[in-house]
């Protein structure tokens, strides 16, 4: 990306979705930053940004990997917080891919 | 007037009511008041969650709070698991951990005497017999009576953090 080369770390993949875009020039990169890392994300779509409440999910579950919380959105669905750290953490696992 | 309180009889007449449902064709019983509420199943309703056993459905809003679905016609097993109109889930407030169950259906909520109880056999059932508090006799009804605290905290369940149990 403008010369550099980032990780790029396939959600679809680590979430094991079936469905998901997985032909990387029709997907979303998603260009993140954690602790001076930076590392690009492979999503289907944006949808938004959103302010939400963080909802705690090992109140009544536990822990999952590459999860850190959960929120309700407005339509009352569960949507799920992505574990940033643990995906810089996969992606410094991984051979770099040009962006 | 004299009042009689006959100490023999107020230990026959108090029992414990337990809220009946069906897993493949099977009753089973739990004690009602670990049951928070009982709704409708909506898989629409219900976010996967990945890399979790397959028996763990996900997690859903139930009024601001995220509760885990579980189906226990997956983790045991068993033959048919449909979801239709008369599939419930059962939402279970253990030691005020909230977790849903996913079963065939709910029938009934009947008070057992201890005289209806027999100790539970050690083979027939979809799980370990430790797990039950034993056998309720209801006319000709069988029904298994199951301490669901037990069998959702227990690490084959791997519902909770082993640390955080207890």
């Amino acid at each position: 990306m403008r010369g550099d080369y980032l990780p790029l770390v396939a959600l679809h993949e680590v979430f094991d979705v079936q469905d998901a875009e997985k032909e990387i020039t029709r997907a979303i990169a998603v260009i993140l930053q954690v602790q001076d890392v930076r590392f690009a994300l492979l999503v289907d779509h944006l949808v938004g940004q959103h302010q939400v409440v963080v909802k705690n999910l090992e109140a009544n579950y536990k822990k999952i990997p590459g999860v850190s919380a959960a929120t309700i959105l407005g339509d009352g669905s569960v949507a799920l917080i992505v574990d940033v750290f643990a995906l810089m953490q996969t992606s410094q696992n991984q051979r770099p891919a040009t962006v | 007037m004299s009042y009689n309180v006959d100490a023999q009889q107020t230990s026959e007449t108090t029992g414990q009511e337990y809220l009946i449902f069906t897993l493949a064709a099977q009753e089973y019983g739990i004690d009602i008041l670990k049951v928070q509420e009982i709704r409708g199943y909506d898989a629409q309703t219900v976010t996967r969650i990945a890399n979790v056993p397959s028996f763990v459905k996900g997690v859903t809003n139930l009024r601001g709070v995220i509760v885990p679905i579980v189906d226990m016609r997956i983790k045991f097993n068993l033959e048919k698991v449909e979801y239709d109109h008369q599939t419930v889930v059962v939402i279970l407030n253990l030691k005020s951990r909230v977790v849903g169950v996913v079963v065939d259906g709910v029938s009934d909520v009947l008070m057992l005497q201890q005289s209806q109880i027999s100790a539970a056999p050690q083979f027939g059932t979809a799980f370990a017999t430790e797990y039950l508090t034993g056998i309720g006799t209801v006319g000709e009804r069988m029904l298994i009576l199951v301490d669901i605290e037990k069998l959702m905290t227990s690490e084959e369940m791997a519902l909770v953090e082993a640390a955080a149990i207890a």
